[in-house]
């Protein structure tokens, strides 16, 4: 979904929550420019809808805007509270991550940090499945390679770029971000297999590649 | 075949084209130095999207190629089928499969060189490169030029498409291409050769999707089971010690004593030398009697130790050597080493070039090359010049041990172990240098090919024999003439308060360390026959046999070690190298003498 249609439906959102959805209301908090243009979009795509004095969220739009919100007000909650950044870079952040969080992470957020309920401006956060169900266990946090034992299996979410060449071994042997790989023995080294190879490493390498559990 | 004739450049393999270490650069460079007709790619038929990758990678510097897809019939075993037709029309070059241990696919191969054609699937890149390699062009401006395959070289900062570009174009346009290029790296979050490659593999991974099915076996075939069992601690260390055992039986049991007895014993001993002695009986010639069979007589010592010690037990030391070579099992022995290895500053892949030591030193110190770091590469040369008895050395001693007992074998081979884990926890400790670190890839474990390893082995054979024997012979023609001349006698009288006094050698022993100096297995043997002749006890057998070991690196090794890590690094080596053997050599003697140990 395109970022200024995110914004429009973020500010739509809020406005309801607090009250207020008129569309002056809408337009001063919307990050972007509440053009005709972009709300003809949106009416089209069948998130909007628009009488002669009021826009509101369809039922589909509402949902995609919970979502948006969600990441956003998650975000907050981690970076002021986990990581205990500024609130300049709380705001910031929080404004990109809400468009690039891909829900295995957004998941995993929510869990780490216990099923917040509300953001640091003390509005509420819209609960996911995860909430719904409770979920206490990770099953998707990101972990080391390092971590797992024998027998596990696992995909690549991201390594550590510390070394250039070393990182471009690894992806020249198909060991890219996606792969799933397997843990054969952990002893004297680490050794992984997918698809028809068998890489042996030491620890140094493995800690630098982070992975979701399978 | 049109009678087109081809010059073959084999290059060294590669994983990628944007490689920086050292031996995966040779493949690029010798492609933009010699300009060839035709690439022909070899790929690993069970990895596709590998080769492809690779295949993609190349097809950037628009020069005719053709895919040979090799290990078909692993491919097979692991129920992989790929279609070839479809992926040759996909690619629009031939592609040609084969098994090339069997000889599958070679003439096919052959055939299809005139049909070789420019692969011309475009693999789209990242947006900023494919903008770079547009502006890239226009600036080149020389169609004769590979210009995609050299912009995507200096985007990954190769070094020798730098200079080959600095040498063809002029500063203006050499500036800028290289602000060009930097300036796309800042677009990038990743260093660009890995983007790049995850661009090709992506490409790569589409095509291999449409011509390949894979449909795994249900059980893991045996060689896979033992594969997994060798690398295993539990299991692959006693697997290690029955793979010692059976290297014994073979070239410790069957070629030092079998072989030996028969060929030394009773075909030289027994048949050729009473022959030619009687045949030069009648010509009456003192002087050429003892020079050809007499103490230091080119047949009689010199080609029957050569031919009858060393060859025998050689051929059976490189077709046991084969067989591991060739199964794949070394990179297993890596992993279990790899704790231990990591002790003396090396990692487990240090396992390889020292097990490659105790067949050739020198092609060991030639494989320290694909160690990761200066560090390591210095601390196996040291370990391997220091004292790694190479195959025909330790066939000597293997020869001399059988006359021995079996602490003996436990004193020789322990001090070697000892004392290269000792020096490589030195070296580890106070070289300086960076962390090495592990990294291998783990090839399937496969049964060898009997008549592969069978001609590998009689080419090293023939190898050793037309550079050694020479020098077997000159070593003892050297003796020989020093003898005759009263030479020897006066360096022995030199040099024995030295020996008898340190080292508690006799005279004789000089002639050992003469012709260790020529040739390391030369005086290996010469100590065997003087062993033989009673001129040594058990106990001086067994101090002289490691001083042949630590003493004097073969004169290849030093060239070679020259060659790789420069003369400096090689003088420090080798005067580190020397007072070390002699004190070694003198505790053994001061041990030796306060235990009052005997080897019979």
């Amino acid at each position: 979904m395109k970022r200024e249609w995110e914004e429009v439906l973020e500010a739509a959102y809020t406005a309801r929550e607090s009250g207020d959805d008129s569309p002056e209301r809408i337009r001063s908090i919307c990050h972007v420019e509440l053009t005709d243009h972009l709300v003809e979009e949106l009416e089209k795509a069948g998130l909007l809808d628009r009488d002669e004095t009021r826009i509101h969220l369809t039922k589909y739009g509402r949902e995609e805007a919970r979502r948006v919100v969600r990441r956003h007000r998650l975000a907050e909650v981690l970076m002021k509270y986990a990581l205990n950044l500024n609130q300049d870079a709380v705001e910031r952040v929080g404004c990109e991550v809400e468009h690039s969080l891909i829900p295995e992470m957004e998941e995993s957020i929510c869990i780490l940090l216990g099923h917040p309920t509300h953001c640091p401006h003390g509005r509420p956060i819209p609960p996911g499945d995860c909430c719904r169900k409770s979920k206490d266990v990770v099953s998707k946090t990101v972990v080391s390679l390092l971590k797992l034992k024998s027998g596990d299996k696992a995909k690549i979410a991201y390594i550590k770029p510390k070394n250039h060449s070393r990182l471009h071994r690894l992806s020249s042997f198909g060991v890219v971000p996606g792969t799933i790989i397997e843990v054969h023995q952990t002893y004297p080294a680490l050794l992984i297999r997918f698809e028809n190879t068998e890489l042996a490493m030491d620890k140094e390498i493995a800690e630098d590649i982070f992975v979701w559990r399978l | 075949m049109t009678g087109t004739e081809y010059t073959l450049l084999d290059t060294p393999g590669i994983h990628s084209i944007f490689s920086l270490s050292e031996d995966e650069s040779v493949a690029r460079d010798t492609v933009l130095a010699s300009a060839p007709r035709i690439l022909v790619i070899v790929g690993d038929a069970k990895h596709l999207t590998r080769s492809l990758a690779l295949l993609f990678q190349f097809a950037e510097y628009h020069i005719p190629m053709i895919l040979n897809l090799n290990m078909m019939d692993e491919a097979r075993q692991r129920g992989i089928y790929i279609d070839t037709e479809r992926l040759a029309r996909n690619l629009g070059i031939p592609v040609n499969p084969s098994v090339a241990v069997e000889g599958i696919g070679l003439r096919s191969l052959r055939r299809l060189m005139d049909e070789a054609k420019v692969c011309r699937n475009g693999v789209p890149l990242p947006e900023p490169a494919e903008t770079y390699l547009r502006d890239f062009q226009t600036i080149l401006d020389d169609p004769t030029l590979p210009a995609r395959a050299l912009g995507l070289q200096v985007l990954t900062d190769d070094p020798a498409t730098g200079s080959f570009l600095a040498r063809n174009l002029d500063l203006e346009r050499l500036s800028e291409i290289q602000g060009l290029a930097a300036n796309t790296r800042r677009l990038f979050f990743q260093p660009p050769e890995v983007l790049l490659n995850q661009a090709y593999t992506r490409y790569a991974q589409r095509v291999a999707e449409e011509v390949q099915t894979v449909s795994p076996p249900a059980h893991m075939p045996f060689a896979e089971r033992l594969g997994v069992w060798s690398r295993n601690v539990w299991t692959g260390i006693p697997i290690a010690l029955l793979v010692l055992l059976a290297m014994y039986l073979v070239v410790g049991e069957f070629g030092a004593q079998f072989l030996v007895e028969l060929i030394e014993g009773r075909l030289f001993g027994e048949i050729i030398v009473p022959f030619v002695q009687q045949l030069m009986e009648p010509l009456r010639l003192d002087i050429l009697e003892r020079a050809v069979t007499g103490e230091f007589g080119l047949l009689s010592v010199g080609l029957s130790l050569a031919l009858g010690v060393v060859v025998p037990v050689l051929f059976t030391f490189f077709l046991a050597f084969g067989v591991i070579e060739d199964s794949g099992y070394l990179p297993r022995l890596s992993i279990l080493m790899e704790r231990l290895f990591r002790r003396m500053g090396l990692t487990g892949k240090g396992v390889l070039p020292i097990v490659m030591g105790f067949s050739c030193v020198t092609m060991a110190i030639m494989t320290t090359r694909i160690l990761e770091t200066r560090k390591e590469r210095v601390i196996a040369t040291v370990l391997l010049l220091l004292g790694l008895p190479c195959a025909p050395l330790l066939s000597v001693m293997l020869v001399v041990l059988t006359q021995l007992n079996w602490q003996a074998y436990v004193v020789v081979f322990g001090v070697i172990t000892l004392q290269m884990f000792i020096i490589g926890l030195l070296a580890g400790r106070f070289l300086p240098g960076e962390q090495p670190i592990f990294f291998l890839e783990i090839p399937p474990l496969r049964i060898p090919r009997f008549k592969n390893i069978l001609e590998k082995t009689i080419q090293r054979i023939i190898h050793f024999t037309s550079e050694a024997i020479p020098v077997f012979l000159f070593a003892t023609f050297v003796l020989f003439v020093l003898d005759e001349l009263g030479f020897l006698r006066l360096i022995e009288r030199l040099g024995q308060p030295v020996l008898e006094i340190l080292l508690g050698l006799p005279p004789e022993s000089i002639r050992v360390v003469l012709s260790t100096m020529i040739r390391r297995e030369a005086g290996a043997a010469l100590l065997k026959d003087l062993f033989d002749h009673g001129v040594f006890n058990d106990v001086q057998t067994v101090l002289l046999l490691l001083l042949c070991t630590f003493l004097v690196p073969c004169v290849n090794a030093v060239l070679v070690t020259v060659k790789e890590h420069g003369l400096r690094t090689t003088v420090a080596i080798i005067s580190v190298i020397l007072p070390y053997a002699l004190l070694a050599g003198m505790a053994l003697h001061y041990i030796f003498t306060l235990t009052e140990i005997t080897f019979r």
